[in-house]
């Protein structure tokens, strides 16, 4: 109770207030404008937020992660552009609805499950943080390298049909991470003699030059689409009253949204897959989807919502960021000296808390702003994707300059900016990039630290933890290596 | 084994990366120290040679899946067109690395002034509102984050020529 009435004190701050305002209000206009998404929007903040409190910072950040999927919802429904990479399965029956003339139905759909499934993985959040409590400070060395290599393992066999390029992504971006000076002996690793490669590649720097820069400039050297102003037909309670009738789905899809948030390299899009392929499973009408089917919005939608606050579980109790967005979260813990882990919760859980209060703020009044602000928000899908482009190349620059005033920082940027271009154009992913590059040091780290207790290469799985991650590690790739083989074989006997 | 629909671009991607992978595999010698006894986990080549390692084989695995793929798929013209492609961009970042230039020297406020003016007429907005839009965004960007937010942005040298009071007042602000 002591430890409840310490974060409200924390969550209480005016200051805390702002920042919630702004990140889920930002959040909700970042989410809605085609081009942008969160991870733009956050590598840019990331370094801004360095000279604030830690629970500042944190909060706009989190304020921006976890309301742009809101906000992503509108133009997805409205037209047929989804507004963050994750809000693209909104668009299968939320644009068939808006051609059925039911826009406002299909928004307000869109709005409560979101909502639903916000809130109900804050709840799962809270009640898990006492099991997390106990369960993480078991964590040694072996079980957190274990967990890293869980997390690598997943995020590759996650990108269906992909998995080749995303594993040898995950192994460029641990490469990146090793260049410069090493802490143990104090060599020089992959500098070539440059002085500017010792500190070696900083993430922010390489972050915003794959998401932001290279965004920046696919939108610089495409095209302006033209988009015709929509229009909200239709009431509210429609909606509402619709979502009622299709809760168990809402609710189930948020379940989904929570598991697979908790595990590390899966995040949104399992989670709306599954949900979606689930909700058409139990519907009594499974042909109306991808045409326009209530229930496909809200699985879509409680499922992807569910997933942020889900995905802090890893990265608070061990430490171990499951995806971009809290990789770029864990950057902040640590400048500001929180390290996340098993210490997190034995001697800081006032700050979880707090945490947790503010995620559960920011998902009230983003529907608050929604349902007030839909019409005013419609104007922002109009904005030129070129002049966004400007745009974003702008705060690009705020982004990587202050880091350290370095215009290397900026040709550094520059040339993942371009890196990052060529594997949008490819249609390849960049998140494993990014946790190759982050799981990468941690797995560093824990593999050296482990070697104490190290005898042979069984001792790395002789805890029970770290034997079951493994367990887990060797299903996940047989039943991955089970499907790839069933594919193959299906398609040789057709 | 998993094909993906053939995109044009991918055999020159994979022909660049395994050129990367090799250069590093190369390297790991001379840019790696190994140490005499001193245990292998703690050799600081070690995790480096993981890493390049695990590059080369799923670069040389998915060079064969694209190779698979380009046989029944791809053209070479497709190809060369999709790398020149990858050119287009290069204007834009000499543009931002000249404002990266330019900030130290003319300053913060005037640097993205110019930034955003000379783009948006670059991109093909010349109508009045939209060089008044595109000044007040970066209007809006200087003041929101080097007004208030206070980030750490050096200041112009052209600040120096300014009358003490106004000096002080734009170092700080803008």
């Amino acid at each position: 109770m002591d430890v409840i009435l310490s974060s409200f004190e924390i969550f209480l701050r005016w200051d805390v207030w702002v920042a919630i305002l702004i990140g889920s209000v930002g959040g909700v206009i970042i989410g809605a404008i085609p081009g942008v998404g969160p991870a733009v929007a956050i590598a840019i903040l990331l370094p801004a937020t360095y000279s604030m409190d830690p629970i500042i910072g944190i909060t706009v950040l989190l304020g921006i992660y976890g309301s742009a999927m809101y906000g992503g919802a509108i133009p997805a429904i409205l037209i047929n552009t989804p507004g963050t990479p994750v809000n693209a399965l909104t668009t299968y029956d939320g644009y068939s609805m808006t051609k059925d003339n039911k826009a406002r139905r299909a928004i307000t759909l869109a709005y409560w499950s979101s909502f639903t499934g916000g809130i109900f993985s804050i709840i799962a959040l809270i009640f898990m943080t006492s099991l997390i409590a106990k369960v993480a400070p078991l964590f040694g060395s072996r079980d957190i390298l274990m967990a890293a290599l869980l997390g690598l393992v997943l995020v590759v066999i996650s990108h269906r049909k992909q998995t080749v390029i995303a594993g040898m992504l995950v192994f460029f971006g641990m490469f990146i991470s090793t260049v410069g000076m090493e802490s143990v002996k104090y060599t020089k690793r992959f500098t070539f003699d440059q002085s500017w490669l010792l500190s070696g590649f900083d993430l922010i720097t390489v972050l915003l030059g794959l998401f932001a820069v290279s965004q920046a400039l696919i939108l610089l050297t495409g095209n302006d689409k033209k988009v015709p102003m929509p229009s909200l037909k239709g009431g509210k309670h429609e909606g509402f009253f619709g979502f009622i009738k299709y809760k168990t789905v809402a609710i189930i899809s948020s379940c989904m949204g929570v598991i697979m948030g908790i595990i590390p390299g899966v995040g949104e899009f399992l989670a709306q897959f599954f949900s979606y392929n689930i909700a058409r499973g139990i519907s009594k009408k499974p042909e109306r989807f991808g045409k326009g089917a209530p229930e496909g919005i809200i699985a879509a939608e409680a499922a992807n919502n569910a997933v942020p606050a889900a995905a802090m579980i890893p990265l608070l109790a061990l430490g171990i960021p499951g995806e971009a967005l809290t990789a770029m979260m864990l950057s902040v813990f640590y400048v500001h000296s929180i390290i996340p882990g098993p210490d997190l919760f034995e001697n800081h859980i006032d700050f979880v808390y707090g945490l947790y209060e503010s995620l559960f703020i920011i998902n009230i009044i983003v529907m608050i702003f929604l349902l007030v602000a839909t019409k005013s928000l419609l104007r922002i899908i109009q904005i030129p994707q070129r002049f966004l482009g400007i745009t974003i190349l702008g705060l690009s620059f705020v982004g990587v300059y202050t880091l350290r005033n370095s215009f290397v920082d900026c040709i550094m940027c520059a040339f993942f900016g371009i890196f990052g271009y060529v594997l949008k154009k490819l249609d390849l992913p960049i998140v494993p990039i990014i946790l190759g590059m982050v799981l990468g040091t941690i797995m560093e780290q824990k593999f050296r630290a482990s070697q104490a207790r190290i005898d042979n290469l069984f001792n790395y799985i002789d805890r029970p933890i770290s034997g079951t991650i493994f367990a887990i590690i060797v299903i996940a790739l047989s039943i991955h290596f089970w499907v790839v083989w069933r594919q193959y074989k299906k398609k040789e006997t057709n | 084994m998993e094909k993906k629909e053939y995109q044009a671009g991918n055999l020159v991607f994979v022909i660049i990366m395994l050129l990367f992978v090799s250069v590093l595999l190369i390297s790991i010698p001379y840019q790696t120290k190994w140490f005499d006894n001193v245990p292998l986990v703690k050799q600081p080549r070690l995790w480096p040679t993981f890493c390049i390692v695990g590059m080369t084989l799923f670069s040389v695995f998915y060079s064969f899946q694209i190779w698979q793929n380009y046989k029944i798929k791809g053209k070479i013209q497709s190809e060369l067109k999709e790398f020149q492609s990858w050119a287009k961009p290069f204007e834009f970042v000499v543009y931002f690395l000249l404002y990266v230039w330019l900030v130290p020297l003319a300053g913060y406020l005037l640097s993205t002034l110019l930034f955003f003016f000379l783009l948006t007429i670059r991109e093909g907005y010349r109508t009045l509102s939209m060089l008044l839009i595109s000044l007040a965004t970066g209007f809006g960007i200087v003041v929101a984050f080097k007004s208030l937010l206070k980030v750490k942005i050096s200041s112009g040298a052209i600040y120096e020529y300014l009358p003490d009071g106004w000096s002080t007042f734009f170092m700080i602000y803008f």
